[in-house]
């Protein structure tokens, strides 16, 4: 799996791109933790180009939200497709993210 | 109230009154009963001495008169010479009355008949014999009795008889139930006294207990007064441990209650601990001492540290910045302190971005509390500051067109009569700036809608092939001005976008024309199109003027224009390759570039890929 980033203003937009299944969720959980401690938790998941998500990968996404939301912040998810929004919802974990359209109303959410 | 009081109630009562007055009942009957077993003792001591004073003189009476008897038949015997009975009867004498000596005497001494025959010094009994005895003699002891009888025989002389009898001998048997009735009224009497100083010890621990019982009735007494001395007795230590457990029980439940509360109140402080964390900005109590009270854990993130090392340490610790640490300090020991805000930027690699400190002094009634609210403001300081480069550099992209179109219109209006062509010419440049004026108003409000958030895509069915096509055509006269080669390598079957149609023409217009506006005459334009992995990739190659590696992102910055002599020749605006890139981010894509200075760029818009619902 592919993690790009990239900078919009001071916000970091974290795209994985490809399947977030097995071995590479902790690769990725651990990425993404490590973003959101470097810019003070302004992060954004850009969730267009995940094909997959399987039980790990759902759990590192539980994971990341947890940690976040114990700093009084949600998990910005954007641009996620129907399969991962109904799989958010089904196993009750749609509080801990925020979700977005695409990336730049993500962003603006941090003005 | 009294007289309405219960039978069972009244009859508690005189108990009850009974009871206080234990001791002095108690002292009455053993007085009486003392008294009575005294006198008992004292009657059978006196009916003793009494019947003994007449045993006494019985034993004497009895005695004398044994005596009298004795001493005739002793003459007759003596008379007869008949010594043998004589002997004989002295000593069944002495058996049948318990006499303790009984003996006859001539006056020379000689014993001649006595109850120990080895006592005997004369055998046979003179003819005759001289001398004379006294007369009758009786002599009283405490204990014995003695008598003496003068005998006398006639023709041969005179003799004594002489015997003694204890005067008590009979009398100790005859006193024994009198000793033992008296003896057994003494036990009693001492019993009754053991009984009594045994009972008055018991009593006093009971009395106590009861005393106490009584005082518990009252209001306020204070049970862990009412301990009694261990040394009254077994009922006292007894006391003494259902106060003790009474107490334990107490204490137990004040101690459970005391965990109640402490419960209650660490719930209740987790409850407010989870809606410290809950806020999204850091918060830091600090107390008198300068100390971290609690940080939530937005705090632990914005001070770049755990919430364990946060927690009771010095707020210096945590915070450098003396400006806050100043407030921190004056909102801690001044109750008048205001609200201080501080704004701080973080260098370095890690965490840049700006900080906001409020803080708030918090009034109460002892302590003193400072309350640090840090929020992140980084984001909304490059907004702020984009937004004032942008009208900065907007404001300088409109007067640039806009002092052109003013001094050619002047010069057209000086030349206007007098010189038609150079009149056209002048309205031809303001026609040409009018009309960059217009493509820079246009940018500018995509930015600010860009920035604004309203830059919104309506998505549809986007064929490819025909939007490329109608770009190419497009460029096509721009192209052949500048003798450039104007080529499209696309694949023979394109696929079709859920995407904006206007803003994708937009992005791919702003690549080509910039491609062409930067490539020299005689150059070489080519777009290429491929699709791979769920993804759309349109590269458009120049062999232009090239970007050095330096500025190869921030052409994507507004209004940035290359330092390279021959783009600051080009009018642009600075504008079309940023909201190109914004456009294909809206898309969930973006546009990269690699370039070699001289040489030429590749700008490559990469797009996903998703079905069209037709």
């Amino acid at each position: 799996m592919e993690i790009q980033t990239q900078y919009r203003g001071a916000v970091l937009v974290v795209r994985p791109a490809g399947p977030l299944a097995g071995a590479d969720a902790d690769t990725f959980k651990t990425a993404v933790q490590g973003f959101v401690r470097e810019n003070l938790g302004r992060v954004v998941l850009d969730a267009s180009a995940l094909s997959y998500v399987d039980s790990k990968g759902l759990e590192s996404l539980a994971d990341i939200a947890e940690e976040m939301a114990l700093s009084g912040k949600g998990l910005k998810l954007c641009a996620a497709n129907d399969t991962l929004r109904q799989v958010i919802e089904l196993t009750g974990l749609a509080p801990q993210f925020e979700h977005f359209e695409d990336t730049h109303t993500a962003v603006r959410s941090f003005l | 109230m009294q007289n309405d009081r219960p039978v069972l109630g009244k009859l508690f009562a005189v108990r009850k009154d009974m009871l206080r007055g234990d001791s002095l009942f108690a002292v009455i009957i053993f007085a009486v009963v003392a008294l009575f077993l005294f006198n008992l003792v004292a009657s059978v001591w006196r009916n003793i001495e009494f019947q003994k004073d007449v045993e006494q003189k019985a034993s004497v009476r009895r005695t004398k008169a044994v005596g009298n008897v004795l001493a005739k038949a002793a003459e007759s015997l003596m008379s007869a010479n008949e010594l043998s009975l004589l002997r004989r009867t002295v000593a069944e004498t002495v058996l049948e009355y318990h006499l303790r000596t009984c003996r006859i005497i001539l006056p020379n001494g000689a014993i001649l008949a006595d109850a120990d025959p080895a006592s005997i010094t004369l055998i046979e009994l003179p003819a005759s014999w001289e001398g004379t005895v006294a007369a009758y003699a009786e002599e009283f002891t405490r204990r014995t009795a003695r008598f003496s009888y003068a005998l006398t025989i006639p023709g041969r002389g005179n003799a004594t008889l002489k015997i003694a009898a204890g005067v008590d001998d009979h009398l100790e048997a005859s006193l024994v139930p009198q000793t033992a009735q008296m003896a057994v009224a003494c036990l009693a009497l001492a019993s009754m006294l053991l009984v009594h100083r045994h009972s008055r010890f018991r009593l006093k621990a009971i009395g106590a207990i009861h005393e106490v019982l009584l005082a518990v009735q009252e209001d306020g007494v204070d049970i862990s007064n009412l301990e009694l001395d261990p040394r009254l007795g077994r009922e006292a230590v007894a006391w003494n441990k259902l106060l003790g457990e009474r107490q334990t029980t107490q204490v137990r439940s004040a101690i459970q209650q005391v965990k109640d509360v402490v419960h209650e109140k660490s719930g209740t402080a987790e409850s407010f601990g989870a809606a410290f964390d809950a806020v999204p900005s850091g918060l830091v109590l600090v107390n008198g001492k300068l100390e971290i009270e609690h940080a939530n854990g937005a705090a632990a993130i914005f001070l770049q540290t755990g919430r364990t090392q946060l927690s009771h340490a010095p707020i210096s610790q945590a915070i450098k910045e003396p400006r806050v640490l100043a407030a921190v300090r004056e909102a801690a020991e001044n109750p008048a302190a205001k609200r201080v805000v501080v704004e701080v930027e973080q260098g370095g690699a890690m965490a840049a971005g700006v900080l906001r400190f409020s803080v708030l002094p918090i009034r109460q009634a002892e302590t003193r509390l400072a309350l640090i609210a840090i929020d992140d403001i980084t984001q909304q300081r490059v907004a702020a500051g984009a937004m004032n480069s942008f009208l900065a550099k907007a404001a300088h992209e409109l007067r640039t067109p806009l002092t052109n179109i003013r001094l050619f219109v002047e010069e057209a209006l000086e030349h206007s009569e007098r010189d038609p062509v150079a009149t056209g010419k002048c309205l031809n440049v303001v026609n040409d700036e009018t009309q960059r004026l217009d493509r820079t108003v246009a940018e500018i409000l995509s930015v600010s809608q860009i920035e604004a958030g309203s830059f919104e895509l309506k998505r549809d069915d986007v064929r490819l092939d025909e939007l490329l096509q109608k770009l190419k055509i497009d460029h096509e006269v721009q192209a052949k001005e500048k003798r450039i080669a104007y080529e499209f390598d696309l694949p023979p079957k394109l696929p079709v976008l859920q995407a904006d149609r206007d803003k994708i023409a937009q992005a791919l217009h702003n690549l080509v024309g910039n491609a062409l506006k930067y490539t020299l005459d005689g150059g070489r334009v080519a777009v290429s199109a491929q699709v791979e992995n769920g993804r759309l990739s349109i590269a458009v190659s120049d062999t232009g003027i090239g970007i050095g590696p330096e500025e190869a992102e921030k052409v994507f910055e507004k209004f940035y224009r290359s330092q390279n002599p021959l783009a600051t020749s080009v009018k642009g605006s600075g504008l079309g390759l940023p909201i190109a890139r914004e456009i294909a981010r809206l898309h969930g894509g973006d546009i990269t570039v690699e370039s070699e200075l001289g040489k030429g760029s590749t700008f490559t818009l990469v797009l996903p890929l998703v079905e069209a619902s037709a």
